[in-house]
């Protein structure tokens, strides 16, 4: 069945645990090109080169019943009293349906929280991944 | 005498040569120039060979390796003038090339590599 989809089929994951205050997602990905062109070119010529991906999301900022913050695992790396362990890094998961799916390990970048008015508390996020993607079927045919 | 790999440059930069000749000054600035020879030498030319895969990379230091590193002289082939019509005069019959020093490698996104090299106009 023809199915299109939208913000309400999107799911994170973190270390294989679901968030359910996530607001929105998103990923970016890029290739770099290496220049080949040769003397006697009269346009320029390309071929691929690195991979790189970055992305952000929006969570709530909600504590359980049991009064955890359940997105700490966002933001321990980056709201923290001590340097960040540099080797410290996260299995984000980015999900549509069950074989609509972008794994990624990422290190979080960036945490802006806002309180303002009126609003719930939220926090942003930005994330870079580092290597290759692990599940990539959001790409596939 | 070798030659230089058969390989297409990303740039090419060329220096003419000047012919072999000394220089006489007298205390009044008057200056005297004896020519030593009907060549010019001491041309520059420096290649680069921008993302080529490892085995043309290698192609070009094994070339300096077996030429004796700096020690040998060499012909370049016509790839290396690639996008020019007429090259003869910048690549003399009556002269040869040398390496003016070691290839300088890049190993940057990985089967890639870039190559500069830097090479010395002799008379052959």
């Amino acid at each position: 069945m023809a199915k299109y989809f939208t913000g309400a089929d999107g799911a994170l994951y973190v270390g294989g645990t679901k968030l359910a205050k996530i607001r929105n997602w998103s990923l970016s990905g890029s290739v770099e090109t290496l220049d080949v062109t040769r003397t006697d070119d009269t346009a320029r010529k390309f071929i691929y080169g690195r991979q790189s991906y970055s992305g952000s999301c929006t969570a709530l900022y909600y504590e359980d019943a049991a009064g955890a913050l359940e997105m700490n695992t966002l933001l321990t790396n980056i709201i923290r009293t001590s340097g960040t362990t540099a080797t410290a890094t996260a299995t984000l998961l980015l999900e549509l349906a069950s074989n609509r799916q972008i794994q990624a390990t990422v290190l979080f970048t960036s945490a802006d929280i806002a309180a303002s008015t009126g609003e719930i508390v939220s926090v942003s996020l930005g994330f870079q991944v580092t290597g290759n993607l692990t599940v990539a079927t959001m790409g596939a045919a | 005498m070798s030659t230089f790999p058969s390989v297409k440059p990303s740039t090419r930069v060329w220096t003419p040569g000047a012919r072999a000749q000394t220089i006489h000054q007298a205390l009044d600035g008057v200056e005297i120039r004896f020519v030593h020879g009907s060549r010019t030498v001491g041309q520059q030319l420096s290649l680069s060979f921008e993302n080529v895969t490892e085995a043309v990379g290698k192609s070009i230091t094994d070339h300096y390796a077996a030429n004796g590193t700096t020690y040998g002289t060499f012909a370049l082939p016509a790839e290396v003038f690639a996008g020019m019509n007429a090259y003869n005069y910048t690549n003399e019959a009556t002269n040869a090339w040398r390496y003016a020093g070691p290839p300088q490698v890049t190993y940057q996104t990985p089967g890639y590599q870039s190559v500069t090299v830097d090479l010395l106009g002799v008379s052959a």
